[in-house]
C-alpha cells in the first residue's frame, strides 16, 4: 500500500441548521477498503455522497489520485457506486445493466460483450446475463450493482449499505466475496454500513463517525480494543458502564468503582502514569467478566441474575447489581450456569478496565483515559 | 465550468424557466386580465368593487349563484351515495363480473357531461319516451329540466372519479387496523365508523372536491337541462353575459367568472384544511386482500352493484340506441335507420377533424410538458420549480368557461392573435389537461428510486442522458393512463371551446352540443355516438400501447 489515494479535508455540509458533516478529514490509502460506521444520522451516507458527488460540501476539498474533484459532476469522476436499493435498471437485462457505464465510455461490439462476460462471471451471475432484474433475488440484484460498478474500472469504489436489504446469512456470505473481490481487484473502496460487525470483519480501517464527525479511523482491533472514545467502544460491542473515581498513588493510579471494586493500574510502558485524578467511568465488555465462587485477589462485583439468555456457546447473565443499576455478562454455556433469582460474583482483570474522562465539547463525551 | 457547459450537463432550470414563462402567459395573464376587468365597473369604467356590487344587487345574478350551489351541492349528495357503497364492496369483496362492472363504473367517464344530460332529456323530457311511456298507462311525472335533473345527470357523469378515488383511499388502509379493531371486540359496522372511515377520510375529501368543482364548472349539464336562461348557474350565465348577441356585458362576465374561481378556491382552501385538521399518519403497510364472495352472497353482490352501475349507464344506451332509430319531428320511432348518421355527416363540416387533429396534436404536447414537468416537480425542489408545480395544477380549479373567457379577452390583439385560430383552441386543451398528466408523472417519478439515476450519473452518464435512458422508459406506464384521461378530456371538452371556437374552428363536442340544444333529435345522437366511440376506441389504443397489467389509474 503506497501513500494516499484519496485525500478529504475540512469537508462540511449543512441542511439548514443542522451541521451533517463538521470538518471531516479521510486519507484513504490505494487498495484499501474503509468503512464508514455509525448510527443514522452520524453523516456515513452524507460523506459517501459528497465524494460520489451527488452532494456539494459546503467547505473542504477532495483530491483522488492526486487530482481534485472540485467542479467535477458525478458522470465525470469515474467511481462505481453500488446502492442499498440496488438500483438495478429495472427495464433492461442483467447483462445491458451491466453494459450501461462501458456504452457511456465508448465501449462497443465484442469488446464490450466480452466485458460484461466476464464481469458477470466473477459475480457468479454469468448464466443469467439475458435475465429481467424482476427475476431476480435480492442478493443477485445486488450482485449485478457490484458487476455493473466494477466492470467500468472505477478509480474508486463506493457502496452505500449495500447489504442492508439482505437477510442475514446472505449478507454474511456477500460480504465475505466483496471483500476477495476487492482484494484480488486491488480496487480503493468506501464502504459505508451502521453494522459493527460487518465493519469489524470487512475493513482494513474503520471510521466511526457521530453527529458529522469523525471520531476515530484504525484498524478493526484497535477499534475494538483500543476505542478512542465512549462512543466508539459502546458503538462497536457494547460495553457495561461505571462511574468512578481516579487517584494517582505510589504504584500506580487507583480507580475505585462506585459500585464497590477498587484496583490499581501499574505505570507501565504502554500505561504512562500521571492522569489526572478526578472522575473517570470505566467500561467492561461483557465477555471480560468470569464468573468465580467468591470475591478473591481481582476486582468482583456482585449482582442478582434477571434473566439468562442462551446465545449458544455463551449465555448471557442479565444482572441487577446492589445499586440498582443493570448491566450483562456473556459466560461460557454449560451445566454450572445460576439460576434466575441467584446472586452471583463476577471478576475481572484490572487490565480489561478501559477508563475514559470526561473532555469538553457537546460531541466528544467520554474520551479514552 | 461556465453557465452555458453546466446548462448543457443539466438543462433542468432552463427547463423549467420556459415551463413557467409558458405557466404565466396562458394560466396567469389571461386569469389576472379577468381579475382586472371585473374591477372595472360595468357602467362607470372606474376601478372598484362596483360590479361585485351589481352582482349580488341583481336577483337574477343572485339566483344563478344559489342554482349553482343548490345544483353542485346536491349532485355531489347524489354522488356520493352512489360511489362509497360501491367503492366499499369493490376494495372489500371480490364477486363475480366485478371486472366487468368496473369497466361499466369507467364507461360513464367516456362522454361529455352534456350528453348523459341530454339523454336524460330524451327519457324523461317533455316528449321523453320513459315519460310519454308512464303517461300512456296513466302515471304522469315532471319533466326532468331544473335543479333535481341537473344534480341528477352531473352526479351519474361524476361519481366514478368519487368511486376511483374512495376506493384507492380504502385499499390503502391498513389491513392490520380492522383487524385489530375487530380483535378487540367491536362489530363490522362499528370498524367502519370508528377505524376505516376516519381513515379514508382524506381521500373522501378529495374525491368530494372534485365531484363539486367538477359540477359547478360544468357548462353543457346545466345549459341543457336548465333550457338556457331559465334555470342559469354561473357558468351559463358568464358564458351568455361574455356573449350574448344582444348587449354583451363583458366586465360582468369577468365578474361572474371571478365569482366561480373564488368558490372554487375558497373549497380547496377548506379541504387543505379539513385534511390537515384530520391528518393521520399513512399507515400502508399491510396488503390488502379483497374477501371472495361466493354463491348466493356473491351473486347478490354483483346483481346488486350491477344494476346499480347499469342504471348509471342508462344514458349511455339511450343515446347510442336512439341513434339508430328513425325521427319524426322530435319524436324516436321504433324503426332501425342509419338516417341520423347520413344526415349527421352531412352536417358535419370539419368539426369531427378539427376534433380529432386539435386533441391529438395537444396531447402530443400534453405528454412532453407534462413529463418534464412531473420529473421537475418530483425531482427539483427549486423554486422556479415549485413554482411551475403551482401554475400548472391552477387550471385544475378553473372552469373552463372561466378559461375561454380569459382567452377570448387577452388573445383577441398583438402581440398574441390567437382569437379565431386553430392554435388557441390547442392551447387552451394543453393548459387545461395539462395537470392531471403532469400529476400522473410527478407520482410516478416519486415511485421510482432515486438511486437509479444516480447510478446512471455514477456510470458516467449525463443527467440528460439519465432521464432519456432510465426515467422515461420507466415513467412511460404512468405516462400513458395520464395521457389516457386527459385523451377523453379534450377530446369532449366543451365549455372552453363553446366560447372560442368559430365557423373554421368548430369541434365534434360543440357540434353535438349545438343539435341537442336546438337541433334534430336524432343527429345530436349520432353525434353523441361518434364522440364515444371515438373516445372509447382511443381509450382501448392506449390500454393496448400500455402493455399488460394495464389498469388505467386515474388522477
Amino acid at each position: 500500500m503506497t501513500g494516499a489515494h484519496l485525500e478529504a479535508s475540512g469537508i462540511k455540509v449543512r441542511f439548514g441548521d443542522f451541521a451533517a458533516l463538521d470538518g471531516v478529514d479521510l486519507s484513504v490509502r490505494r487498495g484499501e477498503l474503509v468503512t464508514l460506521l455509525g448510527p443514522s444520522g452520524c453523516g456515513k451516507t452524507t460523506l459517501l455522497r459528497v465524494i460520489a458527488g451527488f452532494q456539494q460540501q459546503g467547505a473542504g476539498h477532495i483530491t483522488v489520485g492526486g487530482r481534485s474533484l472540485d467542479g467535477i459532476p458525478p458522470e465525470g469522476r469515474n467511481f462505481g457506486m453500488v446502492f442499498q436499493s440496488y438500483a438495478v435498471f429495472p427495464h433492461m437485462s442483467v447483462a445491458d445493466n451491466v453494459a450501461y457505464g462501458l456504452t457511456a465510455r465508448g465501449v462497443r461490439g465484442a469488446d464490450r460483450a466480452r466485458r460484461v462476460q466476464a464481469a458477470l462471471e466473477r459475480v457468479q451471475l454469468g448464466a443469467l446475463a439475458a435475465r429481467h432484474p424482476e427475476a431476480l433475488s435480492g442478493g443477485q440484484k445486488q450482485r449485478v450493482g457490484l458487476a455493473r460498478a466494477m466492470v467500468i474500472e472505477p478509480d474508486l469504489l463506493l457502496m452505500d449499505e449495500p447489504l442492508s436489504n439482505l437477510d442475514a446469512l446472505l449478507r454474511i456470505e456477500m460480504r465475505r466475496e466483496i471483500r476477495l473481490m476487492q482484494r484480488e481487484l486491488g480496487i480503493t473502496t468506501i464502504y459505508v454500513t451502521h453494522d459493527q460487525e460487518e465493519a469489524l470483519a470487512i475493513s482494513d480501517r474503520i471510521a466511526v463517525m457521530r453527529q458529522g464527525k469523525l471520531l476515530q479511523i484504525a484498524p478493526p482491533e484497535e477499534v475494538f480494543e483500543a476505542s478512542a472514545h465512549a462512543f466508539v467502544a459502546d458503538f462497536i460491542g457494547g460495553c457495561n458502564w461505571f462511574d468512578a473515581t481516579l487517584a494517582p498513588g505510589p504504584d500506580g493510579d487507583a480507580v475505585a468503582l462506585a459500585e464497590g471494586p477498587r484496583f490499581v493500574l501499574p505505570r507501565g510502558k504502554d500505561r504512562p502514569g500521571d492522569r489526572p485524578a478526578g472522575p473517570v467511568r470505566v467500561a467492561l465488555r461483557n465477555e471480560d467478566l468470569r464468573l468465580c465462587d467468591a470475591p478473591g485477589a481481582l476486582p468482583c462485583l456482585s449482582g442478582q441474575v434477571l434473566m439468562r439468555a442462551y446465545m449458544g456457546h455463551r449465555t448471557r447473565l442479565h444482572l441487577r447489581l446492589a445499586s440498582g443499576a443493570t448491566m450483562d455478562a456473556d459466560v461460557p454455556s454449560g451445566a454450572a450456569l445460576p439460576a434466575e433469582g441467584e446472586v452471583v460474583h463476577l471478576e475481572f482483570h484490572p487490565d480489561r478496565a478501559r477508563l475514559f474522562t470526561r473532555e469538553a465539547g457537546p460531541v466528544d463525551g467520554w474520551r479514552i483515559a | 465550468m461556465s453557465a452555458l457547459a453546466r446548462l448543457l450537463r443539466d438543462p433542468w432550470p432552463l427547463v423549467a424557466l420556459l415551463v413557467v414563462a409558458i405557466m404565466l402567459v396562458f394560466v396567469a395573464w389571461p386569469l389576472a386580465e379577468l381579475a382586472r376587468q371585473s374591477l372595472i365597473g360595468q357602467e362607470s369604467g372606474r376601478f372598484g368593487l362596483e360590479n361585485y356590487v351589481a352582482f349580488f344587487e341583481s336577483r337574477y345574478f343572485r339566483r344563478a349563484l344559489a342554482n349553482s350551489l343548490t345544483v353542485a351541492a346536491l349532485g355531489t349528495v347524489f354522488a356520493l351515495v352512489l360511489a362509497v357503497p360501491l367503492a366499499l364492496a369493490f376494495a372489500r369483496y371480490d364477486f363475480r363480473g366485478k371486472r366487468w362492472i368496473e369497466v361499466a363504473i369507467l364507461m360513464s367517464m367516456l362522454s361529455p357531461p352534456f350528453v348523459g344530460a341530454y339523454a336524460w332529456i330524451l327519457m324523461f323530457g317533455r316528449s321523453g319516451m320513459v315519460r310519454e311511456a308512464l303517461a300512456s298507462v296513466g302515471i304522469d311525472i315532471p319533466p326532468i329540466y331544473g335543479a333535481f335533473g341537473i344534480a341528477l345527470a352531473s352526479a351519474f357523469g361524476q361519481y366514478p372519479v368519487l368511486f376511483l378515488v374512495v376506493r384507492g383511499g380504502l385499499a390503502r388502509v391498513n389491513l392490520g387496523l380492522e383487524e385489530a379493531a375487530a380483535s378487540l371486540g367491536r362489530g363490522r359496522l362499528a370498524v367502519i365508523r370508528t377505524v376505516t372511515l376516519p381513515l379514508v377520510l382524506p381521500a373522501l375529501v378529495t374525491g368530494t372536491l372534485l365531484v363539486f368543482l367538477g359540477i359547478i364548472a360544468d357548462f353543457g349539464t346545466p345549459s341543457i337541462l336548465g333550457e338556457g336562461e331559465r334555470f342559469p348557474v354561473l357558468a351559463t350565465l358568464a358564458f351568455s353575459l361574455y356573449l350574448s348577441e344582444i348587449g354583451a356585458e363583458p366586465g360582468m362576465a369577468a365578474t361572474t367568472a371571478a365569482i366561480l374561481v373564488l368558490i372554487a378556491l375558497a373549497l380547496v382552501a377548506f379541504a387543505r384544511w379539513l385534511a390537515a385538521r384530520r391528518t393521520v399518519s399513512n399507515d400502508t403497510s399491510g396488503q390488502r386482500v379483497a374477501t371472495p364472495l361466493t354463491g348466493a352472497r356473491g351473486a347478490l353482490m354483483a346483481v346488486g352493484t350491477g344494476a346499480l352501475v347499469l342504471l348509471s349507464n342508462m344514458p349511455l344506451f339511450v343515446v347510442v340506441g336512439s341513434s339508430f332509430l328513425e325521427v319524426r319531428g322530435v319524436v324516436f320511432q321504433p324503426v332501425l335507420t342509419l338516417a341520423n348518421y347520413t344526415n349527421a355527416f352531412a352536417a358535419l363540416g370539419d368539426a369531427l377533424w378539427n376534433s380529432l387533429i386539435y386533441a391529438a396534436i395537444a396531447l402530443a404536447m400534453i405528454l412532453v410538458i407534462g413529463a418534464l414537468a412531473g420529473y421537475l416537480i418530483a425531482r427539483r425542489g427549486s423554486l422556479l420549480s415549485r413554482m411551475a408545480d403551482l401554475l400548472i395544477m391552477v387550471p385544475y380549479v378553473v372552469p373552463g368557461t372561466v378559461l375561454g373567457i380569459g382567452y377570448a379577452s387577452v388573445f383577441n390583439q398583438p402581440p398574441l392573435m390567437l382569437t379565431g385560430t386553430a392554435s388557441i383552441i390547442v392551447v387552451m386543451y394543453v393548459i387545461r389537461r395539462l395537470p392531471y398528466v403532469a400529476r400522473a408523472s410527478a407520482s410516478i417519478v416519486y415511485q421510482i428510486d432515486r438511486g437509479l439515476e444516480e447510478a446512471s450519473q455514477s456510470l458516467g452518464v449525463r443527467p440528460l442522458g439519465g432521464f432519456r435512458r432510465v426515467m422515461l422508459p420507466l415513467m412511460r406506464p404512468g405516462l400513458l393512463a395520464g395521457a389516457a384521461i386527459a385523451w377523453v378530456e379534450v377530446f369532449n371538452e366543451l365549455s372552453a371551446s363553446i366560447v372560442l371556437y368559430t365557423g373554421g374552428t368548430r369541434t365534434l363536442p360543440v357540434a353535438a352540443y349545438q343539435q341537442s340544444l336546438a337541433g334534430d333529435v336524432g343527429m345530436a345522437a349520432a353525434y353523441a355516438t361518434m364522440l364515444i366511440a371515438i373516445t372509447a376506441g382511443a381509450l382501448a389504443l392506449f390500454i393496448r400501447l400500455r402493455g399488460r397489467g394495464g389498469e388505467v389509474g386515474v388522477l
